[in-house]
């Protein structure tokens, strides 16, 4: 560290870089050599897979000529688009597993993939052109709203708030939407200078409900807490 | 405007940024004003004021040039900006009687005119509120120029609009013939002209949909023609213009021959005098493509 500062200098931070450079370098030798050793042991006790395993890694060299031209290729793009945008994934994954290495190729380079190999795996090929299906989903899904809420269910919010309240409290009826407003406002107020959400819901309760609200019905218990029952009244101003 | 016709009116629009729209208009709006006997009218609608900042600068001293930055202030001064039309329009129980004049309008060149941006249009949204009140301003505004006798008689106007939806654009939109929308080989672009095309109906609302025309623009070629990743794009946003045509019931084309290539420095086109001459084909077909739907 500098003398006058308790950050490292840009020296002191490039050695230390470059330290742990060196030492994440050792650890992936040793992972390397590790892997190489458990493919080697795998490939000694089953070499039927591991010949089978190695063909399509490189692409089944069997087929050289793609069983599609240009044209189909697009088309099957599209088929598999289809698929993938009414979550058919399985579906539109297995197609492209019953392509051969050629035919991969070909989609690939018709939708402009970039393939960092001359022979690249079929994997690669396989996950780049899903790529491009997950682009092509993306691209037209749409969840357009003409407002945040639709006024039908902010009417159904406020009504299932107010009739929550009516029960909590013990009401005999269902008190009118101003009132309901007016109570919320209060408990806000009276919350606000440091009483609890109870005490502020049966304080604002007899003060705006007076004549048919008695403490003694209050359910606090049960159902909604008075805090979430004035933000939902709040929140429909 | 050209005698009795109205002119015809093109917004380019794109809610992603950085896709184009300023060059394009420009582009357009020179190649026309150059190459035919168009007389072109061109707005720069956006605050940023990319396209009046671009018409006015100087490359070399990167100042305003003294003719245009002495006519702007004169214009700022003498309230005879667009957005003194506007606040004249929207007062309450006034006629709408702004003067149309060349204090108005710059005259670029013999037959390229031009109506900047001024920066109060960053607040334009806090001083009028009423959406209906501006829905009718640009109809208006283009009726009042036909009928002033005191500038050229346009064929073609064309909006550079802003990369939102504002009061003012609604009222372009409003009132368009042509919405163009210029797109890139990306995805976030393509992202833009999907959500743009499937929301653009319901925001204009009462008023019917403009024609829509998307195009490639900043195309990457080889062999002169867009490479292959391009080609995904192009055919992504065809097959989105066709889909929302069918689904949300408008008139959305996609230009698949009329592709602009992307150039390095085409934005000097603006300051440096004039479209590339490799460029001047691409707009060319561009602009015919655009006729092509407008009839």
């Amino acid at each position: 560290m500098s003398s006058d500062s308790e950050f490292r200098t840009p020296e002191q931070e490039v050695l230390r870089l470059l330290e742990e450079c060196s030492e994440l370098r050792r650890l992936l030798k040793s992972i390397s050599a590790q892997v190489g050793r458990m493919e080697n042991r795998l490939k000694q006790a089953f070499p039927g897979v591991a010949s089978q395993a190695h063909e399509r890694r490189i692409g089944g060299t069997h087929s050289s000529t793609p069983s599609i031209t240009p044209e189909q290729a697009l088309a099957e793009f599209d088929r598999v688009v289809a698929l993938a945008a009414v979550g058919a994934n399985d579906q539109a994954e297995r197609i492209l597993e019953g392509k051969s290495a050629v035919d991969l190729l070909v989609i690939a380079k018709e939708l402009g993939i970039a393939l960092p190999k001359s022979k690249p795996s079929i994997r690669a090929m396989r996950e780049a052109i899903f790529g491009k299906v997950r682009e092509s989903v993306l691209l037209t899904r749409h969840h357009a709203r003409t407002q945040a809420t639709p006024p039908e269910q902010r009417a159904t919010v406020l009504t299932n708030a107010m009739d929550e309240l009516t029960r909590k409290l013990g009401l005999l009826q269902t008190p009118s939407v101003g009132a309901t407003k007016t109570w919320a406002k209060r408990a806000r107020e009276l919350r606000d200078q440091g009483k609890s959400w109870d005490q502020s819901g049966l304080i604002a309760a007899s003060e705006t409900f007076s004549a048919e609200f008695s403490p003694t019905k209050y359910d606090n218990q049960n159902g909604s807490k008075i805090e979430a029952l004035v933000d939902a009244i709040e929140r429909q101003n | 405007m050209s005698g009795n016709q109205s002119p015809k009116t093109i917004a380019t629009i794109n809610f992603k940024g950085g896709v184009g729209k300023t060059t394009v208009t420009w582009c357009l709006a020179d190649t026309l004003a150059t190459y035919s006997d168009a007389s072109v009218l061109m707005f720069d609608l956006d605050a940023q004021m990319s396209l009046t900042q671009a018409v006015g600068l100087n490359e070399d001293s990167g100042t305003l040039h003294p003719a245009f930055g002495n006519w702007y202030e004169k214009s700022v001064n003498n309230r005879r900006t667009i957005f003194d039309a506007i606040d004249q329009y929207t007062k309450p129980a006034a006629h709408f009687d702004f003067p149309i004049a060349y204090d108005f309008i710059y005259q670029i060149s013999k037959s390229l005119h031009f109506v900047p941006s001024v920066e109060d249009l960053y607040w334009l949204e806090l001083e009028v509120f009423d959406r209906d009140q501006m829905k009718d301003f640009m109809r208006r505004l283009l009726g009042k120029i036909g009928h002033s006798g005191k500038v050229a008689d346009y064929s073609y106007v064309l909006f550079d609009c802003p990369p939102s939806f504002t009061l003012l654009s609604y009222s372009v939109l409003a009132c368009c013939d042509l919405v163009l929308i210029p797109v890139n080989p990306d995805f976030f672009a393509s992202r833009g002209v999907s959500l743009l095309l499937n929301s653009l109906k319901m925001r204009i609302e009462p008023h019917p949909t403009p024609q829509i025309a998307v195009f490639m623009n900043k195309t990457k070629t080889y062999a002169e023609a867009p490479t292959k990743e391009t080609a995904f794009y192009m055919r992504q946003i065809e097959q989105i213009c066709q889909r929302t045509s069918r689904e949300q019931g408008i008139r959305a084309t996609f230009f698949d021959d009329a592709w602009v290539r992307d150039r390095v420095g085409i934005k000097r086109a603006i300051t440096g005098g004039g479209v590339p001459a490799d460029l001047v084909k691409d707009f060319q077909g561009l602009w015919s493509a655009c006729l092509g739907v407008l009839k």
